[in-house]
């Protein structure tokens, strides 16, 4: 099977890692590798590119940062809040129709 | 031998040249770059380390990303370059009257006007982010970075205000300097501009801080040797009244430099 194609990753970036961190705080790398296992690597991010999606995601208010000590060195924690929360479940919703709507055309053209 | 703290002092000193990159967002990175480097066990330090800076890309690709999220929008330029626009054009059209067409003299008068009043407007988004409820690290990042900006032009116009009025000085009094109380006043708020400009990188330098003390500064500068002068006193409140109204109107179309 090939990768996913870049444009769809990019749009798929934000309900991942807010999904992600439905399972609690969590840091950049660890996000990645996340990632990476539960596509079976299909979903490869440039790891540069995760980290300003986080920035962003916390300037639009849907997760907070906090600084931890980790072995003799700062870590950067992200995790979901509560505007978060709305924000996923309104994606969940997105997504659903997408799937359903492309599910739906595939299925009918099986039939023609 | 390769040794990978100094591939990290010099990775980091790399990055902070540009001005995208934050402290923070180093720090972040080089954590990221870190444990990459620890979790490729079956290459040497060197290779590990080569990989892991590879698959976070050039610095040119991370640069855009952030940008993506930090940069000014075009909104933002046009708004700010506009307010400023109408203010110098106000002073430079109204000035030669007021001074009788001395053309020095009002360059010298609308370009001090404009960078006392443009270390205020720092000062005033500092003083409003203190106060933001929900003041975050993109807000932050973008208030220094139109600190920044503002600064420069404060210094640019202290500058030309500086030699303007020296060389009308010259010409009509006889003398360069004098060293009366708006004299002093007006180099200090340069010599405060220009220090600004010089350490705006410093880790050590708080926007917030040096916003708010530049109103300071400039209230002592400005004030206090005008209150005399009912001119100079006049053009402060006209311009602080257009200030006023610009933030009223910008308000009002539901932009705000310092929102998102």
């Amino acid at each position: 099977m090939h990768k996913i194609k870049k444009e769809l990753v990019a749009a798929s970036s934000e309900s991942i890692i807010l999904s992600l961190l439905t399972n609690g705080s969590s840091y950049g790398y660890e996000i990645i590798q996340k990632v990476k296992s539960l596509s079976d690597g299909q979903i490869n991010w440039t790891d540069g590119m995760l980290y300003p999606v986080l920035h962003r995601l916390e300037h639009k208010g849907y997760i907070k940062s906090f600084w931890k000590q980790h072995e003799k060195r700062k870590r950067k924690y992200y995790e979901l809040n509560e505007e978060g929360k709305k924000a996923l479940s309104e994606y969940q919703q997105q997504w659903s129709i997408v799937d359903s709507m492309l599910k739906n055309l595939w299925r009918n053209k099986c039939l023609t | 031998m390769f040794d990978l703290e100094n591939k990290i002092k010099e990775w980091r000193q790399e990055l902070s040249t540009s001005e995208t990159f934050t402290t923070e967002i180093i720090d972040e990175l080089e954590d990221h770059l870190r444990n990459e480097c620890q979790n490729l066990k079956n290459v040497d330090k060197q290779q590990a380390w080569e990989m892991a800076v590879k698959k976070l890309g050039s610095q040119e690709n991370l640069k855009q990303e952030y940008a993506k999220t930090y940069s000014l929008s075009t909104t933002d330029y046009s708004i700010y370059g506009f307010g400023f626009v109408c203010i110098a054009l106000f002073w430079l059209v109204v000035l030669p009257r007021i001074f009788q067409k001395e053309i020095l003299l009002s360059i010298h008068v609308a370009t001090i006007i404009i960078a006392y009043t443009t270390v205020f407007l720092v000062g005033f988004f500092s003083v409003c982010n203190v106060f933001r409820r929900n003041a975050n690290n993109y807000s932050q990042k973008k208030l220094k970075q139109i600190s920044h900006k503002l600064y420069y032009l404060a210094l640019f116009s202290m500058l030309v205000a500086f030699v303007s009025g020296t060389i009308w000085a010259q010409q009509n009094i006889g003398r360069m300097w004098g060293g009366d109380a708006k004299e002093i006043g007006g180099l200090i708020c340069l010599v405060w501009c220009a220090a600004i400009v010089y350490l705006r990188n410093s880790p050590k330098l708080n926007h917030i801080t040096y916003g708010i003390i530049g109103n300071i500064v400039v209230s002592l500068s400005w004030f206090v040797p005008v209150a005399a002068q009912n001119i100079l006193l006049v053009s402060f409140v006209i311009s602080q009244i257009m200030l006023i109204c610009y933030f009223y109107f910008t308000n009002s179309q539901k932009y705000s430099l310092i929102k998102e």
